[in-house]
């Protein structure tokens, strides 16, 4: 808390007497009972105010003797700390030596004796504390964060934490940030000697040291932007995929005619797409800046794929237009360019839902990360032969596990899952298509 | 098998059942009436001099919970209702003795000599409010629970060798008892007959852990049996029996007689600390008026002293005026000092700074962030 005097005199003046952190860790407080009114002439560490916090229920003693000019609040009223409760005006010096009646009571109101002159407080530290050496303080010298390990590891390596770009989990420096910035310093730097590299050598035995950088460093700097900006809930079921897969198996070869690979998740992109169609806000994304969600009529679906370089998402546009030969063959296109390092710019930006398919390699459930800014991600698991139970017996069905990761800002639970079941839905029973066709 | 009730009529056995109370002693009884042949053991000037000290820690105390309370120190821990076994307790130190108080002890040591400005600058979170006076043995502020009882009994057992006659003086509550460096430092004690006085201000909660969630033993004093060392329960809300045992406990250990555990039982009046609120674990309301009616130290002292003519309202009123402008002049020059500085947290650690610190110290020199 910090009380400002106003008019600066050692015989009259206003105080504003502040709410402080009573607690520990107290941010507000509920005005419980005035017991002070407009006009009382009060005494020093007289009680002037109940307020209750979390924490405590405390009565608040005056810091001066003087009259009472105004109650900044009602009773009732929610205060944050370092917010004005009450303006005091002090008078003389006589007057701050007089008692409190509270002081020699039996059951003290928990205040006591006398005054308090002295108008240097301990609110009143930070403003005194803004500049270090004379030179005023600012984001340009921010703080180092690093393990242990790491420090011992820089100063090791001799390297200047303050010069190293930190990568890591709020801003910490990590291990590789510190080897990146050494290896950098020994490619420019003549200085760096061999004795330095040995040295480094022996520190780090019997490990692979790999720069972290290139698409590896951009994965991983998407992945940490959006795990930490949306609140990811993931829900699992599991889809019985005989009726879409027969279908699936007639048409292979009509595609085939047109030299279209048809695959399965051709027909499951469709399926999103219609899905989507009545769950719009599973297709949208927040703009932070406006404060506004954007809801968006078209659906451009991003197929996340594994490549020898790394995870990268080719984006299918248009979907909702596209039938499910179409997404086929840009589903073909665009992973043959992703496998062979020729996607441009556009084929990877503005993609508003993605599908990871894992299914090639084997998974049963998962927590995909969002792409952000978009609100959702499929991920398709292996389909498999599995017993379950029908009509009370015990069948062999095709069945396809599906986790999807939403944000939970943006949608409930609730509408998640009625999304997946219509996914679910549109694939166990085909037929709907036809009545949604359009 | 052998029944329970044969087994207790062979030798070895130890009934649960014998654990029962032991009474305190007492010399003051709540209304002023006294046991004279043991009150005669006290000077006038004694009694006195305690009741000033009690008031004046007493209105110290209240004055802390409203700088609290206004913003200007920091997370405060009363001692209100603990004065008699703090003041009367300290008045037995030597200077030479080390004493080894708690975040709640700082009645004790203020008694001893500890500036008043030093207890405000401790709470306002200043370095040098851990400073100690040279001519005292003063340990800082112990915050973890009963890990000074070892300290203490490493010093004691240092004097010993050494052939220093200095005691080992520590104070802790019964929430410290809980702790296994309360058995360690009891044990050693013991074992090695130390010149320590283990002094317990048992004030009945642990924060909020009422005594009999903490020990099934109705006692603390009765552990001492067990260590091989003597005990002792006296109504800590009375200056004199905690005063003659505490007196009679640091002249036998100085003396060889070894270490002493004295369970002053008392009570704090209010919260545990400024961020605490008792009322969710006890009846407040109680402990504000049957509590203060029957336990409160400072008012029992004052009836015995009123009663032997030694004391008045008239003195009181010249008292309570001195203690205020004390309370004012130290306040204001505690707050008229310079503030620590946020390098100076690397000072006072190590003799040799590990090159961590350096760094850090460096970093912070060159205007990182605090």
């Amino acid at each position: 808390m910090s009380t400002t005097m106003i008019q600066n005199g050692e015989t009259t003046g206003i105080y504003e007497f502040r709410l402080a952190d009573i607690g520990e860790g107290v941010h507000t407080a509920t005005i419980a009972r005035w017991l002070v009114e407009k006009g009382q002439k009060v005494a020093l560490d007289e009680p002037l105010v109940l307020v209750e916090t979390d924490k405590v229920t405390a009565e608040l003693p005056s810091p001066v003797a003087g009259e009472i000019v105004e109650l900044a609040a009602p009773e009732g009223a929610s205060l944050s700390v370092g917010e004005v409760l009450v303006k005091i005006r002090t008078h003389s010096k006589a007057d701050d030596n007089a008692l409190s009646k509270a002081s020699t009571a039996e059951t003290p109101p928990q205040a006591t004796v006398s005054s308090m002159k002295a108008d240097r407080m301990l609110g009143d530290v930070p403003q005194a504390r803004d500049t270090v050496n004379g030179s005023p303080m600012s984001g340009q010298t921010a703080m180092v964060r690093a393990t242990p390990y790491v420090r011992k590891l820089a100063r090791k390596l001799g390297v200047d934490l303050l010069t190293v770009v930190p990568t890591g989990k709020e801003g910490r420096i990590t291990e590789a940030d510190v080897l990146h910035t050494s290896q950098l310093s020994e490619q420019t730097g003549q200085e760096k000697s061999k004795l330095n590299l040995q040295q480094q050598a022996t520190s780090v035995p019997r490990e692979d040291r790999i720069p972290f950088t290139g698409i590896r460093k951009k994965i991983a700097e998407h992945m940490v932007h959006s795990v930490r900006t949306i609140p990811h809930v993931t829900h699992s079921d599991e889809i019985e995929m005989d009726a879409i897969s027969d279908i699936w198996q007639k048409a292979k070869k009509a595609a085939a005619s047109q030299e279209i690979r048809l695959t399965l998740l051709a027909f499951m992109a469709k399926a999103v797409a219609l899905a989507i169609r009545e769950y719009p806000y599973i297709n949208s994304s927040i703009d932070e800046e406006k404060n506004e969600i954007v809801l968006k009529s078209y659906v451009n679906l991003g197929i996340a794929t594994d490549t020898d370089a790394g995870l990268l998402v080719p984006v299918v546009k248009g979907v909702e237009n596209l039938s499910v030969l179409e997404i086929a063959q840009q589903i073909q296109s665009l992973t043959e360019k992703a496998r062979t390092g020729k996607l441009g710019l556009g084929d990877t930006a503005g993609g508003t839902f993605t599908i990871s398919n894992m299914g090639g390699i084997g998974s049963q459930h998962a927590t995909p990360i969002i792409r952000h800014p978009e609100a959702a991600i499929l991920a398709l698991h292996r389909m498999e032969p599995r017993v379950v139970v029908r009509d009370g017996e015990m069948v062999i069905r095709k069945m396809m596990n599906v986790s999807l990761s939403f944000d939970h800002r943006l949608l409930d639970g609730a509408t998640a899952v009625r999304f997946t079941n219509r996914v679910k839905q549109l694939l166990e029973e085909p037929e709907h298509w036809l009545l949604n066709l359009r | 098998m052998l029944a329970e009730n044969e087994l207790l009529q062979h030798p070895g056995f130890t009934s649960a059942a014998e654990l029962t109370a032991l009474p305190a002693l007492r010399v003051v009884q709540p209304d002023g009436q006294a046991n004279e042949e043991l009150l005669s053991r006290v000077s006038d000037e004694e009694l006195i001099a305690m009741y000033q000290q009690m008031l004046r820690v007493r209105l110290f105390d209240r004055k802390c919970i409203a700088l609290q309370r206004q913003g200007k120190m920091g997370t405060y821990a009363p001692f209100e209702g603990q004065e008699a076994a703090q003041v009367a307790s300290a008045v037995c130190l030597a200077n030479k003795d080390w004493m080894f108080p708690t975040y709640r002890d700082h009645a004790a040591a203020m008694t001893r000599g500890l500036p008043m400005q030093t207890v405000y600058r401790y709470w306002m979170g200043q370095m040098d409010g851990f400073s100690v006076p040279d001519e005292l043995n003063i340990l800082p502020p112990c915050v973890p629970i009963a890990t000074h009882l070892l300290h203490g009994v490493g010093a004691a057992w240092a004097a010993r060798l050494r052939d220093e006659d200095t005691v080992s003086f520590c104070y802790f509550g019964d929430g410290a008892t809980s702790e296994g460096d309360f058995h360690e430092a009891l044990n050693f004690a013991g074992v090695f007959h130390l010149p320590v006085v283990f002094f317990c201000q048992n004030n009945g909660f642990a924060i909020s852990v009422p005594f009999a969630r903490q020990s099934a033993s109705p006692t603390i004093a009765k552990r001492a049996s067990a260590y091989g060392m003597d005990g002792i329960r006296v109504d800590g809300n009375d200056a004199v029996a905690v005063y003659l045992a505490c007196q009679t406990a640091i002249h036998k250990a100085r003396n060889g007689g070894g270490p002493t555990l004295i369970e002053a039982v008392t009570q704090r009046f209010g919260a545990h600390t400024t961020a605490d609120d008792p009322t969710r674990y006890r009846d407040q309301a109680a402990m504000n008026e049957e509590w203060r009616r029957e336990r409160d130290a400072v008012q029992r002292l004052r009836l015995l002293l009123t009663s032997k003519g030694l004391w008045d309202d008239n003195r009181e009123e010249q008292w309570i005026a001195k203690v205020g402008n004390e309370l004012v002049n130290a306040w204001e020059e505690a707050v008229a000092k310079p503030f620590s500085e946020p390098i100076e947290m690397f000072d006072h650690v190590y003799s040799k700074m590990p090159a961590h610190l350096e760094e850090q110290k460096k970093l912070l020199a060159g205007g990182g962030l605090a």
